[in-house]
C-alpha cells in the first residue's frame, strides 16, 4: 500500500464517520417536516380542488397527474336581507327612526349594492372557507340566488340537489349596519352553518354573527364610493372570520 | 436683424407654449361607450318587516296584474339617449355608442378598459338600479354608476358612486295606476343618471 493509498483510505473513513454523525440530524429534519404539512393541507383546502389523497409511491404517473375530486361539498348562499339603523342621542324609538329614515334608506341600498349576491359570494370565495370552518377538503359550490329568509330556519333538509355523502351549507342570513351615537358605525353579519351527516339524519346547525367597526362607510351621495365599498367588503370578510371562530367554539 | 431674430424666437416660444398647454377637456372629442344594468331591483322595509330584495317589485307587478318590465336594458338605453351625456361628462361633441349587453356591478368595477382604442375613450357603466323605500322614508330610485376615462389606453379619471331621485307621488295599487307609476320610475331614472354623470366630473374633495 502506497502512502497515497493510505491518505485516500483515511479520507474515506473520515467522510463515512461524518455521514454517520450527520444522519441523526437528517432524521430530525425529516421528523420535523410533517409539522408543516397541515398548514399546506389547509392552504390546499382553501381552493375548490383540495390536495390529492396520499398515493402509493409506485403509483403510475397518470394517476399522479389527476388530483382526486373531493368527496365533500360546501354550498354557500348569500343574504338578501339588509338592514340599516341609526340611533341618535334619543336612544332609538320612533322619533329617532323618523329623523334618520332617509339616511337609513340610502345606507340600506348602499349595503345591498356593494354586498349584492355576487359581491358577497366573491368576497367569501377569496377566503380560505374550508380551513376557517374546519371542514374536510371540500368542493365549494356557490348559489347566486339567495334563500328565502323565512324558510332558512324551518327547512331542515338540504337546500340544494346535491347527493354528496359529505355535505355542508353556509348561509349568510342577515347583513346589518348600525350607527350608534355613542359607539359609532359597525357592520354585523349573521351566518348559519349546517353540516349533514352521511345518510338521512338531520343536520347539525350552528348560528352566529360577526361584527366589526366601520370608519369610511357610508360614502355621501355624490362622493366616490370606492374606498367605502372596499371597507365594507373587508369588514364583511372580517365578520366571517370572526363567525368561523365562533363556530369552532360551538363545536367544542 | 436683432429684432427679427428676437421676434422669430418669440413666435417659436409662443408656438411651443400653445402646443404644451392642455386643451380644455370639454373641447376634446372622446368615444363614449354606455352600458346599462340587467334591470331594476328593490330594497325596502316596512314598520314591521325588512323586505327581501325584489319583494317590493314583485308586489308592484302583482298590483298591476302583469309584469311591467321596468327599465329593461333596451329601455334604459332609450332613456339615456334622451340625456346630453357628452355634455354631462364634460366631453362635448363626442360620439356615443350604446351597448345593449348589460353589466353587473362586479363586471363594471373590473379594471378596464373594456373598449381598446387610441385617443380618448369614456366608459359610462350604470350596472345597478334600485327602487328603495323605508317605513318612514319616501320612495326613490338609486343608480350606481362607474365612469372611467382613458387617454391612449391609460386611465386618467375614474369615478364610482350613486345618486338617487325621488319618486314622490308614486302609487301602484291597481292596474290603472301602472302607466303613471312607470312614467315616474323612468323620470326618476333619468334624474338619477343625470346626477351620477354630473358628479363624475367633480373634483374629489381632499
Amino acid at each position: 500500500m502506497t502512502r497515497k493509498d493510505i491518505q485516500v483510505k483515511s479520507l474515506l473513513i473520515l467522510s463515512a464517520s461524518l455521514a454517520a454523525l450527520a444522519a441523526p440530524a437528517a432524521a430530525q429534519n425529516s421528523s420535523a417536516a410533517p409539522a408543516i404539512e397541515p398548514a399546506a393541507a389547509e392552504q390546499a383546502a382553501s381552493t375548490a380542488e383540495p390536495a390529492p389523497a396520499p398515493l402509493p409511491v409506485a403509483a403510475p404517473p397518470a394517476l399522479l397527474a389527476t388530483p382526486a375530486e373531493p368527496q365533500c361539498e360546501l354550498h354557500v348562499w348569500p343574504a338578501e336581507r339588509f338592514q340599516a339603523m341609526t340611533t341618535g342621542w334619543l336612544g332609538g324609538g320612533l322619533i329617532d327612526a323618523a329623523i334618520h329614515a332617509e339616511g337609513d334608506k340610502a345606507r340600506r341600498s348602499h349595503l345591498a349594492s356593494a354586498l349584492d349576491s355576487e359581491g358577497q359570494l366573491h368576497s367569501l370565495k377569496t377566503l380560505d372557507l374550508v380551513s376557517l370552518l374546519h371542514l374536510p377538503p371540500s368542493k365549494i359550490v356557490t348559489h347566486s340566488e339567495a334563500l328565502d329568509r323565512k324558510t332558512v330556519n324551518k327547512i331542515k333538509t338540504r337546500r340544494s340537489n346535491s347527493t354528496a355523502p359529505c355535505y355542508s351549507e353556509l348561509i349568510v342570513t342577515d347583513v346589518f349596519y348600525h350607527k350608534a351615537a355613542m359607539w359609532g358605525r359597525s357592520l354585523r353579519t349573521s351566518f348559519m352553518l349546517r353540516q349533514f351527516p352521511e345518510g338521512a339524519g338531520e343536520p347539525t346547525i350552528r348560528k352566529t354573527t360577526g361584527g366589526n367597526g366601520l370608519k369610511i362607510f357610508p360614502a355621501k351621495e355624490g362622493e366616490d364610493t370606492t374606498a367605502a365599498d372596499a371597507e365594507l367588503v373587508s369588514v364583511f370578510q372580517k365578520n366571517f372570520t370572526e363567525a368561523a371562530a365562533n363556530f369552532a367554539k360551538q363545536s367544542r | 436683424m436683432y429684432w427679427k431674430s428676437l421676434g422669430a424666437a418669440a413666435l417659436i416660444a409662443a408656438g411651443a407654449a400653445s402646443a404644451e398647454a392642455p386643451m380644455p377637456e370639454s373641447a376634446r372629442s372622446c368615444d363614449i361607450h354606455v352600458y346599462p344594468a340587467d334591470g331594476v331591483h328593490s330594497v325596502g322595509e316596512d314598520f314591521d318587516a325588512v323586505k327581501r330584495v325584489d319583494q317590493d317589485l314583485r308586489d308592484y307587478y302583482r298590483a298591476a296584474g302583469r309584469s311591467l318590465d321596468w327599465l329593461t336594458p333596451d329601455r334604459q338605453l332609450t332613456l339615456i339617449s334622451q340625456l346630453p351625456i357628452a355634455r354631462l361628462i364634460g366631453a362635448d361633441n363626442s360620439p356615443t355608442t350604446m351597448h345593449s349587453e348589460p353589466l353587473s356591478r362586479h363586471q363594471a368595477l373590473e379594471p378596464g378598459p373594456r373598449q381598446p382604442g387610441a385617443g380618448c375613450v369614456v366608459e359610462v357603466m350604470l350596472p345597478q338600479l334600485m327602487l328603495e323605500r323605508g317605513g318612514l322614508a319616501g320612495r326613490s330610485l338609486r343608480v350606481f354608476g362607474v365612469v372611467r376615462r382613458y387617454d391612449n389606453g391609460a386611465l386618467t379619471r375614474s369615478y364610482s358612486g350613486f345618486a338617487s331621485s325621488s319618486m314622490e307621488g308614486f302609487r301602484l295599487k291597481a292596474p290603472e295606476d301602472a302607466p303613471a307609476a312607470t312614467s315616474l320610475v323612468e323620470q326618476a331614472y333619468r334624474g338619477a343618471v343625470e346626477t351620477v354623470l354630473r358628479n363624475s366630473t367633480k373634483i374629489p374633495r381632499k
